[in-house]
């Protein structure tokens, strides 16, 4: 049925193909352990190229972007992971095959939004075109 | 072909989003947000672009709350006891807003991501400090980007070198 909806608290598998042996999961370990939200961007313009509970991305000048979510966390205490290419023109070029060495800062946690910084060899704020984030935690 | 949104209220927004996320098309808008905070003179102007998927929600209705409902969250948030939320049921339990024009959505966008203190009072400031633009509006070249100002005769943004 469209839009229906199956509750269930625990997974199991009988594990057959590997083991033979039971295993199940109680479900909230799945959900807790999410990603709440994630983005891909273009640092230059913060165009979103994909996402997900994410509002907007605000460009705050050079190598400084702020994301702010749809459904807010519960605290501000989440895991903020972002990273991103080093690169500021190449969105296909990755750090393993000479894009510039790059820090990844995250500055300005809050419960609906985050900013992040890519930080470039010489210690300058600097675009990047591949900027990826996401939020780890509990939703308000 | 249109796809009817559920019956949402009461819903967590989480589960919306991931319906939209499942059944609604991405939509890229062309315009851009760009604002200057008062309280911050010396900073250049900063650029808040939509989400594609939130702008899709927004188009769609039945699935974003109330503006108000963020107003209420970031007061909660701005006390200074604050450690986590308790209030936030308002996001998955008020009625959500029923579909909006792409305009409509901005302007909720700038209510819900833009500080208060931005757009409110907006005609009373000695100067311009919010814009809606198109995205060809704003110079094509990031050179000079921490230098972005609002034009005060707010037609384009200017690049001061």
């Amino acid at each position: 049925m469209a839009n229906g909806t199956i509750a269930f608290d625990t997974l199991t598998t009988s594990d057959s193909v590997k083991t033979g042996t039971e295993k199940s999961i109680d479900t909230s370990y799945i959900f807790n352990s999410i990603p709440k939200q994630w983005s891909n961007y273009a640092g230059s313009g913060t165009t979103f190229r994909d996402s997900f509970n994410s509002s907007s991305a605000t460009d705050n000048g050079t190598g400084q972007y702020t994301i702010t979510l749809t459904n807010a966390m519960s605290t501000d205490d989440n895991a903020y992971l972002y990273t991103n290419n080093g690169n500021q023109t190449n969105e296909v070029q990755a750090f393993t095959t000479g894009g510039e060495r790059q820090l990844a800062n995250i500055r300005a946690q809050a419960t609906s939004s985050y900013g992040v910084q890519p930080i470039g060899d010489g210690g300058a704020q600097q675009d990047c075109a591949l900027n990826c984030s996401t939020v780890l935690g509990d939703l308000a | 072909m249109t796809i009817k949104t559920p019956e949402f209220q009461g819903t967590h927004l989480w589960d919306r989003l991931c319906w939209a996320k499942e059944n609604l098309e991405a939509k890229q808008s062309d315009y851009r947000i760009v604002w200057q905070d008062p309280d911050k003179p010396e900073e250049c102007s900063k650029v808040t672009v939509p989400d594609p998927n939130w702008l899709a929600c927004a188009l769609q209705g039945g699935i974003l709350p109330p503006v108000e409902v963020y107003w209420a969250l970031a007061e909660d948030e701005a006390k200074p006891d604050f450690k986590k939320h308790t209030r936030g049921y308002l996001l998955h339990n008020t009625k959500p807003v029923d579909a909006m024009t792409e305009e409509q959505a901005i302007e909720y966008l700038i209510m819900k991501d833009i500080p208060q203190r931005v757009w409110r009072e907006y005609q009373k400031a000695n100067r311009p400090r919010l814009v809606i633009c198109k995205k060809d509006q704003l110079p094509s070249t990031r050179e000079w980007r921490n230098a972005w100002k609002i034009d005060e005769n707010v037609v384009n943004l200017e690049e001061v070198a």
